[in-house]
């Protein structure tokens, strides 16, 4: 077990995509980006990313096909990339999922959820093990929104990430609308499961739009985050403070104006959870 | 097949007359170049760190003619949901509401146009407002600040160059004929006279339509909206159809491309993904943001 | 974690995944509407990249997008490296003679086959005849990124013209 402890300070981000590369460039008051790890090439950075860099904004290098939660053992020339892009961007951390993407040869295209049984956690720890070595910096870990459940399952899905982050000494990645999600599709009680995660092992912590259809809630990406998310993140903040918040749009990118008062809204959101903590 | 040892047609030989050719083709070509100059007068360097005042629409105009401001502002109804298109080829525009006073002329053209003509086309669309007052004014304006060429002095730059062109082409042409005649070789005479018709008509095609200070303005531009090229997202639509053309729309907005007729070639062919946040139409979100 | 318990995990996830990417029924307990609804998302995702990559044929195909490109994503898996325009050519011809290809979508095709072509020369001419005629060649040569020309036919082509990689 090598416990990483969270040494960094990140503020504002936003998920960094090309079409994002004007707005950020002209955003003011962030503090780091993340870059989807498999959007870089195998050399130099892009342009934007580069100049983000430049200005003082950290990058955090973040995977979505290592399939750490796959029965097979992550991809070695995967995991060379994702370290490659951590020392391009000196990274103070990389981030991946606690997911699969493929099985028998054949890929997914999505995060799908891993069952939360014993036997999985087993896989899943000795997986995020053998990328820890690969990697020259920590590993956050992220729980997905799943619109599917796997039978059987031994625990609830805060249980089962503390389990997981407690016996790997990885760091957690909340996404408050993944939470949200999965509560609200799931019914569970978000606000519950925030109090049992291992918040004290937070890295940073994402916010994503998404949408209501049919009763239910979809994790889009590319819609307007909605208000239980906003109240959730005021939950976490009440609790606990973290080193960073990152927005996250992929797609039907707003105007800039409307991504800044998204951005402003989080911040807003945060800052009322944190006077409560602090009033006590 | 005559020898190689042909007479010499009207007493010139063969290398000599091309010689002479290539010469006095060289100097057309100076003298267009010198000419082109002229009609896009000098460069002024400024070293204002602001980008000039320039509107959208003008932009546009600057770049592509009434044609792209049209476009542009179409892109930008839209945007903020104000008109619509049909779908498929036959699909034309149609208005869905009405501009407050303050609306810029250009805007109010076009929707004033699809409102009496609903379900109008692309062409149609662009023939009546070419010549709207709203696009005649800002055209003159443009021309009255040195950044816009007047049509007449293009006319007359494409004029000269295409009849000096054609001279030089029935020079040869001529030149050729008799030494068919005779029985002389013309090869590289016909490649020459072949090369000049190119030449003539790709420059005619390619007749400036600014000034050299409007270029450099629009090139300013340009280059501090660079990200717009690839990506016009964000809002950014119109500004982005007026710099880098109407193409980009098929990423970002497909329906309105097709309804303005925007050839899909334009368009790169990227497998990137992710795109959208021109496209509105009517009933759309507006403002769906905060 | 012993191979045999790593393969025994391999085989659920597959069979789950075979489900969602097919739409077929899911393995035993699973909830069916929680997984048709996952399975739906992935190839909606699928989808949305698609019609990205090919807009013009998005466009045309309208309202029956979404269904036709759901029919086709059951049967055919996305290529592995998950590029939408190798994914929407492979869509692109699965169509047939079902749908005839207006103008746009056929330059949109044409394009997309000179760009996926990766080594080789590639030229092909479409005449396009439709609310703006126009001859439209697309080449790749070799070590060379795709470019097209576009010559108008008629008197209405009027900014048709231009080549570009």
């Amino acid at each position: 077990m090598n416990d990483t402890h969270v040494t960094w300070q990140l503020g504002r981000g936003v998920g960094w995509r090309p079409q994002l590369d004007g707005a950020i460039a002209r955003a003011r008051g962030l503090g780091f980006i993340e870059v989807i790890a498999e959007a870089i090439g195998e050399h130099g950075l892009p342009a934007g990313v580069a100049a983000a860099r430049q200005r003082g904004l950290q990058v955090v290098p973040h995977g979505v096909s290592l399939s750490l939660g796959g029965a097979e053992r992550p991809d070695r020339r995967r995991l060379g990339h994702l370290a490659s892009v951590a020392e391009r961007v000196e990274a103070p951390l990389v981030s991946e999922h606690i997911a699969f993407v493929r099985a028998g040869g054949r890929e997914s295209g999505h995060l799908l959820p891993v069952p939360r049984t014993r036997e999985a956690l087993e896989i899943l720890a000795e997986n995020v093990a053998l990328a820890q070595e690969a990697l020259p910096v920590p590993l956050a870990l992220e729980h997905v929104a799943a619109l599917v459940q796997w039978p059987g399952a031994e625990m609830d899905e805060a249980t089962f990430v503390r389990e997981l982050v407690e016996r790997t000494g990885a760091l957690l990645l909340l996404d408050v609308s993944n939470l949200f999600a999965n509560a609200h599709n799931h019914g569970y009680d978000a606000r519950d499961a925030l109090e049992r995660l291992p918040l004290e092992r937070i890295a940073y912590v994402h916010v994503g739009g998404g949408r209501f259809r049919a009763g239910v809630y979809h994790d889009t990406h590319a819609d307007p985050v909605v208000a239980g998310v906003l109240r959730l993140v005021e939950e976490l903040l009440a609790l606990t403070d973290v080193p960073g918040v990152l927005l996250e749009r992929d797609d039907d990118f707003p105007p800039e104006a409307a991504l800044a008062a998204e951005l402003r809204a989080i911040a807003h959101a945060a800052r009322r959870g944190r006077e409560r903590r602090v009033r006590g | 097949m005559n020898s190689m040892m042909a007479q010499t047609t009207w007493g010139i030989g063969g290398p000599q007359f091309l010689s002479a050719y290539a010469a006095v083709c060289a100097a057309a070509g100076l003298w267009v170049w010198q000419q082109w100059r002229a009609v896009r007068g000098p460069r002024r360097e400024d070293g204002d760190a602001e980008l000039p005042d320039l509107g959208v629409y003008e932009l546009a105009m600057l770049g592509g003619g009434a044609q792209l401001a049209i476009t542009s502002a179409a892109t930008q109804l839209h945007r903020d949901g104000l008109m619509k298109s049909g779908l498929g080829d036959a699909g034309g525009l149609e208005a869905c509401a009405e501009l407050d006073a303050t609306a810029d002329p250009v805007e109010r053209a076009v929707l004033e146009t699809v409102s009496n003509e609903p379900g109008i086309g692309a062409e149609a669309l662009h023939a009546r407002v070419e010549h709207s007052d709203a696009l005649e004014s800002m055209r003159a304006e443009l021309i009255d600040a040195g950044l816009l060429l007047p049509d007449d002095r293009v006319r007359r730059l494409k004029r000269r160059i295409l009849s000096l062109g054609a001279l030089l082409a029935l020079l040869g042409v001529v030149r050729i004929v008799a030494g068919v005649v005779a029985g002389a070789a013309i090869g590289w005479l016909a490649l020459m006279v072949v090369a000049v018709v190119a030449a003539t008509i790709w420059l005619a095609g390619r007749a400036p339509r600014t000034t050299a200070e409007g270029a450099a303005k629009l090139a300013r531009w340009r280059d501090a909206h660079d990200d717009l090229r690839r990506n016009p997202v964000g809002g950014e639509c119109a500004l982005a159809a007026a710099l880098f053309g109407g193409a980009a729309l098929w990423l970002a907005a497909p329906e309105i491309a097709s309804a303005l007729g925007v050839e899909r070639e334009g368009a790169p062919s990227s497998g990137g993904g992710g795109g959208g946040g021109c496209g509105s139409g009517c009933g759309g979100c507006g403002g769906c943001g905060g | 974690m012993s191979a045999d318990d790593r393969s025994s995990y391999a085989a659920r996830q597959a069979q789950l995944l075979d489900a969602l990417l097919r739409g077929g029924a899911p393995p035993a307990g699973f909830a069916a509407a929680e997984a048709d609804a996952a399975g739906r998302s992935l190839r909606r995702k699928r989808d949305r990249a698609v019609a990205r990559a090919w807009p013009a044929l998005a466009l045309q195909l309208g309202e029956e997008y979404e269904a036709r490109f759901d029919a086709f994503a059951r049967v055919v898996d996305a290529p592995a490296s998950g590029d939408p325009l190798a994914d929407g050519l492979a869509f692109a011809r699965s169509l047939g003679r079902d749908v005839r290809l207006g103008d746009d979508a056929r330059a949109e095709l044409l394009l997309a086959r000179a760009a996926i072509r990766r080594r080789g020369l590639f030229v092909r001419a479409a005449w396009l005849r439709g609310r703006r005629p126009r001859l439209l060649v697309v080449a790749r040569l070799p070590r060379a990124g795709p470019l097209h020309v576009s010559v108008p036919a008629g008197a209405r082509g009027r900014d048709g013209g231009g080549a570009s990689c």
